[in-house]
């Protein structure tokens, strides 16, 4: 009486990811409007900001359960953001845009190379369905990338954006953060994520591979760095480096001034607690020289009629920048080594990259978009 | 309940990782097997534990979990049921051995009553309200792995929460029958409608080949004759008549197999009915469920045209051309992609 079937009714309660095929979309008349989507795909953090007042960010995590029964306590086929982190260990688990993996210039790490394409697929799949695209609409998309980005991710990027809206455009990150803000001349834009720290110098035009420089002192760099100077101070202090991470992003501070930091951190599994202020405020300075070596390198080759307003013009953007009293101490390196120096924060570092790709579809012509259907 | 796998650092009972649990379960669910004693897999959710995070943080949901997991503990103690429980993430799964569907039915009413009587027993003040899934192992597919029960009773799981919570589901027979049905219906339905497509077409033009035939013959018949108008006339109202006869035998002959058809599909939906009845959830919970979609609607964008550069705009000229450059090299890579697949496909 019974049957084997196959039919998976019980496969539901997950992100439906897979549910929009390019063929529904094409057969749905698209009458009710235009939505715009500006993507920023980051290597720690992902974000949306669409013309329908959606914005979204979700931790660049994906996680697949590694059998039925993973699967079924999980309660979805895929995972994403913190609570595929969350999961990690009854996951394939990955971070999809971590560098070495979307990032040509840094160490091949081949190993699944495959799996780590998905994921950055169903990753971009899942932020623009949390932006609720309505199926009667055009959307549009801007998705900035980092500058190095390999062609065949790009091209990965494109093919799963495309799955889900109608037409798709790539575009570099820090441009997209200088553009969202209007500030499309003689300036220099610092933008810190996890993996990288990307500097864009703007003057008026399409920035070129000559105006850009990355290097990898950011975030990832300062937890690392935190790590190793809280182990030597108290060893038998047990962390990870996630733990690390959370203590960073809540008291980061480089000013003199910042008050102490007192933290718990578990001793053969009691918790003690520890001062850190020290070694917090000299992992978060530890980016600064090199951030400066950066700028000068970009004004050095730059018009010397205009490097004075330059370096009275720099804008600090990404998570990374969060950090309190960089923006001061940046300044302070600046006049040391370069005379003067005036650092502007930007007000949202978190919705930076994603609010510029949006207002960058917004003005692209529509004769644009149709070509790229 | 022999043990727990949750790895929250204050349970004192002797402590597996979810990977050695699991593999405890799995050695039970074949001793069943082999053994032939019923098994029950249970799979709990906490209704609404996303609204509880939302409103009281993400460790509320911690507490939520391992409150319903020290609830299924103690009831479990209390009333006799012995089993093994995992949680991980959103669920917690348990699983016992030497159980049959009825105990465990009152094991799950048991603990939904528990989960509501929370509201003034516990400190938060809250129910704890649950969906829970079960399964046995007596039907095929729970039977010969345990993926297969454990899926089952995510099924039911599913069906719990989707009826609104607070519910019980086992996942038996007619579930499971339930669930081929459709199966069965759906892809009835589909040939069907092929079926008669063909059929209505043929019917249109009244089996063209056969037409032409007899069409064919009659005027053989009458060339032999000698030709007057009368003759001529009545040849032709000849053939007018039979052609209509032709149509008529096709039509019912499509009509009768029309009916056959409806009368394969209304049994299969009468059963379909009479099954979902016998197990207390409405056809349209369970539609919903098949569905397997939660659609939402999306919220819809400000913009009912596509927008383009402000001609007033203060750096609209530069703008302008940035636009072009993205474009520009957007289209040289797309393009590129496209000719490169067509040359390596
Ligand atoms: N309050 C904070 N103080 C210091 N650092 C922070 C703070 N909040 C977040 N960060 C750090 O910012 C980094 C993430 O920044 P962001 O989200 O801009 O990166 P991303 O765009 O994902 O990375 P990338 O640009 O390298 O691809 C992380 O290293 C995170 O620890
Ligand atoms: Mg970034």
């Amino acid at each position: 009486m019974t049957k084997n079937s196959t039919a998976d009714i019980g496969e539901t309660t997950g992100g439906n990811a897979s549910t929009k095929t390019s063929g529904s979309t094409a057969t749905t008349k698209k009458d009710g409007g235009v939505l715009y989507l500006g993507v920023d795909l980051g290597t720690s953090r992902t974000s949306i900001a669409a013309s329908n007042g959606q914005r979204v960010t979700i931790s660049s995590h994906v996680g697949y359960p590694k059998d039925v029964v993973a699967r079924k306590l999980l309660g979805k086929d895929i995972l994403f953001g913190d609570e595929a982190l969350q999961h990690r260990l009854s996951c394939r688990f990955y971070r999809p845009l971590a560098s070495g993996v979307l990032k040509a210039t840094s160490n091949t790490q081949t190993n699944d190379v495959e799996g780590n394409m998905k994921a950055a697929a169903d990753l971009i799949r899942e932020i623009i369905r949390l932006a609720k695209p309505r199926s009667d609409e055009l959307v549009y998309a801007v998705i900035g990338v980092p500058a190095e980005a390999a062609i065949h991710h790009k091209d990965a990027i494109i093919k799963a954006a495309r799955e889900s809206v109608d037409s798709v455009m790539l575009c570099s990150e820090p441009f997209s953060v200088a553009y969202g803000l209007d500030m499309l001349d003689d300036v220099l834009v610092i933008d810190i994520g996890a993996g990288t720290t990307d500097l864009c110098r703007m003057h008026g035009t399409m920035p070129e591979e000559s105006d850009q420089l990355t290097n990898t002192y950011a975030g990832d760099y300062v937890d690392n760095r935190l790590a190793e100077l809280i182990q030597k101070r108290y060893p038998q202090a047990q962390f990870t480096t996630q733990m690390v991470k959370e203590i960073k992003e809540k008291h980061s501070n480089i000013s003199d001034t910042m008050p102490a930091v007192v933290v718990e951190l578990p001793v053969n599994g009691k918790p003690t607690s520890f001062d850190v202020t020290e070694e917090i405020r000299t992992a978060c300075r530890s980016i600064v020289p090199h951030m400066v070596d950066g700028l000068a390198k970009l004004i050095a080759t730059f018009d010397p009629e205009f490097q004075q307003r330059l370096k009275n013009r720099v804008l600090l953007a990404g998570g990374g920048s969060m950090i309190k009293g960089l923006d001061t101490a940046i300044e302070n390196e600046m006049r040391e080594r370069l005379g003067t120096g005036k650092v502007f924060r930007i007000e949202e570092p978190v919705y930076g990259g994603s609010n510029g790709a949006l207002k960058i579809a917004h003005d692209m012509p529509g004769e644009y978009w149709e070509k790229l259907k | 309940m022999t043990s727990d796998t949750n790895g929250t650092a204050q349970r004192q009972a002797p402590r597996l990782s979810i990977t050695q649990m699991l593999s405890v379960i799995r050695v039970e669910f074949h001793r069943a097997r082999t053994q032939r004693y019923p098994l029950c897999c249970l799979m709990i959710a906490v209704d609404g534990l996303e609204a509880v995070a939302t409103r009281d943080g993400w460790q509320a949901k911690a507490a939520s979990m391992s409150a319903a997991y020290d609830l299924l503990k103690r009831i479990a103690r209390e009333h006799g049921f012995i089993g093994m429980a995992v949680q991980s993430g959103d669920r917690i799964m348990a699983v016992f051995p030497n159980t049959a569907t009825d105990r465990m039915g009152q094991l799950g009413n048991l603990l939904l009553e528990a989960g509501r009587a929370q509201s003034t027993t516990s400190v938060s003040g809250q129910a704890l309200l649950f969906s829970l899934g079960a399964s046995h192992n007596l039907l095929a597919e729970t039977n010969s792995s345990f993926e297969g029960l454990v899926e089952s009773a995510g099924r039911a799981l599913h069906l719990a929460t989707q009826g609104g919570g607070d519910r019980y589901v086992m996942w038996r027979e007619a579930e499971s029958e339930i669930e081929a049905l459709r199966v069965d219906l759906a892809a009835a339905t589909k040939t069907f409608r092929a079926e008669q497509q063909t059929l209505e077409d043929e019917a249109g033009d009244a089996g063209g080949l056969q037409r032409a035939e007899l069409v064919d013959k009659i005027q053989r018949i009458f060339a032999s004759v000698g030709r007057t108008p009368e003759i001529e006339a009545l040849e032709g109202q000849i053939i007018e008549l039979a052609v209509a006869e032709l149509y008529e035998e096709r039509r019912k002959a499509v009509a009768a197999q029309m009916r056959e058809h409806a009368r394969q599909v209304d049994m299969l939906e009468r059963r379909i009915a009479k099954l979902t009845s016998v197990i207390g959830v409405t056809e349209e919970e369970l539609a919903r469920v098949m569905a397997m979609k939660t659609i939402d609607p999306g919220v819809a964008s400000i913009f009912k045209t596509v927008q383009g550069l402000r001609g007033d705009d203060a750096q609209a000229q530069a703008k302008k051309a940035m636009m072009s450059t993205i474009f520009e090299q957007n289209l040289a890579f797309q393009k590129n992609k496209d000719t490169l697949a067509v040359a390596v496909g």
